[in-house]
């Protein structure tokens, strides 16, 4: 593969391809076909086309004024909330499927969260006139009900995951096996930069547009950031924006959700509090037991509600490249809530777990920002409302 | 290398192997089943799956069996205690199926000689890749006599096929289903594995995944060594309700089940 970070799959020690037989064939060929459409200008071009006319890229960077005045350092928004259907998530879903048409793909299949990456992928689909299954724990379904509408007006089937925490994990479970009895015609667009290789890879590189422009917006401004800051899930927002700074001086920060705190046994804090082990076919950071059952995450935003994290993360913040920090479920409502009145902007609670911690950190004021305002946060407003009315 | 599954080769007819899920619908119950299956004259071998709580390959029987067994507590100390009640009770050979993450978290070399001691033939892993077999697992299998099983399937190239023959020290495991276990059939079996015989070397090739029936068994003689039946076995031990669980029920209803298998295997 084209990055030098990869050796057969590995990102160090981290990655890898933990899979079944029957699986095996569908990641020859996917890699196959990635790396041959990567490469290829044609498939560049289409994609880039996509971006721009469907997605309305390249979206905002955006000086946040009383956000940073509030946080007593500079900090501006990379604005992926204004990208079509409302999140970053649609970068990977477009490219995936412009990849499983020319794979010659004939239904897609999703696991989802939040629903933004589901919803994503319904938008893709429908663009692309295929047929779309998304797997969604049925905790999920109810806790994310508009995205699950949004879905089904989009033509995509939801079928509900009833094993487990019925969150991500056993949504990603159902998605695979699915895959498994399916293997011939489906392709699977993942939804974070997660799972086997490629995944991970691959979509970072759908994703990695977020960084790219962000860097040509400040270069031509002549500035260069001291901090990138992004919310952990998967870690796709994360990487996308981080990507093209691995190499530079910048510090990357990603924060993980804490939940009811790093100590209270319900917590989404993976690299904070996991150790490593095998999920979802790769090494990485995961929350297991001492037996290695993978145990229940647990964050009030759904799509940071998952036991692991992509391999490349785990490489990152082992070699010390990559700074994790912890917030909790209340910090992070409290943040969305502060930014929106502040900034006009409602945020995604997975990029509520960003703000809090640029409202927490430390600063000397010389420093400057970017953070990733990875979705909108209409879906949760649910959430925002109860925490408000329980504040007043 | 030693093979206890050498056996395999020299029957005429394809043999029969039991999977059933550790601590499945108890220990108790588990215990006395795997007694039953130690001297019931129509099984060859047994598979103990050691439950996980993301059994990716599984379908919804073995899915639930490995929740029900977890949520009573199953460790794979128990799985362990499980195999040395089995090897007490006679020599037929016994693999302990199950995924990684388990046995790299209680460290490769200690998994492998704690299953070797508990009497256990073999592993089958179906997510381990075979980079990882070859640093992590090989020498200490080699070293203690264990043996490992790896997998082909309908979507196995021709070179995973020769590489499934060539590493494996038990015997192939020969995917029989476009799916997961205990699936309905979906494709041609017999075809799979006609497809497979020019592959065949040294080590013996069992069949399993949505097998159910000695038809089905009758289906593949002549073109595999055994069968493992696993989902259809566990699905016959009938319902898990804690309340309602007699263990002397559940080991007659599994007599019942295996009745019809008699005539088919050796
Ligand atoms: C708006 C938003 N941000 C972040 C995430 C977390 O995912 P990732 O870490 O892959 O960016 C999600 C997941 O659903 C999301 O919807």
């Amino acid at each position: 593969m084209h990055h030098p970070i990869i050796k057969h799959g590995y990102y160090g020690e981290f990655g890898g391809q933990f899979i079944p037989e029957m699986l095996r064939k569908n990641f020859i060929d996917l890699e196959a076909a990635f790396n041959e459409a990567w490469g290829d200008s044609k498939f560049q071009r289409a994609y880039s086309n996509l971006l721009r006319d469907f997605v309305g890229r390249p979206t905002p960077l955006q000086k946040a004024e009383r956000w940073s005045e509030r946080c007593g350092v500079e900090v501006w928004f990379k604005r992926e909330d204004l990208a079509h259907t409302g999140a970053h998530k649609i970068n990977n879903a477009m490219g995936q499927v412009l990849l499983a048409l020319r794979m010659g793909k004939r239904r897609i299949i999703a696991e989802t969260g939040a629903g933004q990456h589901g919803v994503a992928t319904a938008t893709a689909c429908a663009w692309a006139g295929l047929p779309c299954t998304v797997f969604m724990g049925a905790e999920d379904m109810e806790r994310q009900k508009p995205n699950v509408e949004r879905m089904r007006l989009l033509g995509a089937e939801v079928r509900s995951a009833q094993t487990g925490s019925k969150t991500l994990k056993d949504a990603t479970n159902e998605a695979m096996r699915y895959w498994i009895a399916h293997p011939e015609d489906t392709h699977y667009i993942i939804g974070s930069a997660v799972g086997p290789h490629p995944y991970p890879m691959m979509v970072a590189d759908f994703h990695r547009v977020i960084g790219e422009e962000t860097k040509a917006t400040l270069e031509g401004l002549g500035l260069q950031p001291t901090h990138l800051v992004a919310c952990l899930g998967g870690g796709s927002n994360a990487l996308g924006l981080f990507l093209p700074y691995l190499d530079d001086e910048t510090e990357l920060v990603g924060v993980e959700a804490g939940g009811e705190g790093l100590d209270s046994g319900r917590t989404a804090a993976t690299i904070e509090r996991g150790s490593p082990g095998i999920l979802h076919g790769a090494k990485t950071m995961i929350l297991q037991d001492s037996e290695g059952q993978i145990e229940e995450a647990h964050s009030i935003s759904a799509g940071l509600d998952y036991p692991g994290i992509g391999p490349l993360h785990s490489h990152l913040a082992a070699t010390g490249r990559l700074q994790t920090a912890a917030i909790s479920d209340g910090e992070a409502l409290e943040a969305g809530l502060l930014c929106t009145r502040l900034e006009g902007i409602l945020p995604a609670l997975e990029t509520a777990h960003a703000l809090a911690w640029t409202l927490k950190a430390d600063w000397s004021g010389h420093e400057m920002v970017v953070l990733n305002l990875s979705g909108r946060g209409d879906k949760d407003l649910q959430m925002y409302t109860s925490r408000r009315g329980h504040n007043e | 290398m030693s093979n206890n599954f050498t056996f395999l080769n020299t029957s005429d007819r394809a043999v029969l192997s039991v999977f059933l899920t550790a601590g499945y619908p108890n220990n108790a119950a588990c215990g006395e089943l795997l007694d039953l299956l130690a001297t019931h004259p129509a099984v060859s071998f047994v598979e103990l799956g050691m439950p996980f709580s993301d059994p990716l390959a599984d379908g919804p029987t073995i899915q639930r069996a490995s929740e029900v067994a977890l949520s009573k507590g199953t460790t794979l100390n128990d799985v362990f205690s499980l195999a040395e009640r089995f090897r007490s009770k006679c020599e037929k050979p016994l693999m302990l199926m199950g995924y990684c993450n388990p046995v790299y978290r209680r460290g490769v070399e200690t998994f492998v000689k704690d299953a070797r001691s508990a009497g256990a033939s073999g592993l089958i892993l179906p997510d381990l890749p075979y980079e990882s077999h070859h640093r992590d697992f090989a020498s200490v299998l080699d070293s203690t006599g264990l043996s490992m099983a790896f997998l082909v399937s309908p979507t196995s190239t021709e070179e995973a096929m020769a590489k499934a023959f060539d590493t494996s020290t038990a015997f192939v495991y020969g995917v029989a289903n476009v799916g997961l276990t205990g699936d309905a059939q979906s494709m041609d079996r017999g075809a799979f594995f006609h497809r497979i015989q020019p592959y065949r070397f040294q080590s013996p090739l069992v069949a399993g995944f949505g097998i159910s029936t000695p038809s089905d068994v009758a289906g593949l003689d002549g073109l595999v060594d055994g069968v493992i039946v696993g989902s259809a076995f566990l699905r016959a031990l009938g319902s898990v309700d804690e309340s309602a669980l007699n263990v002397e029920e559940v080991v007659n209803r599994a007599n019942e089940f295996l009745k019809p298998f008699n005539p088919v295997v050796k």
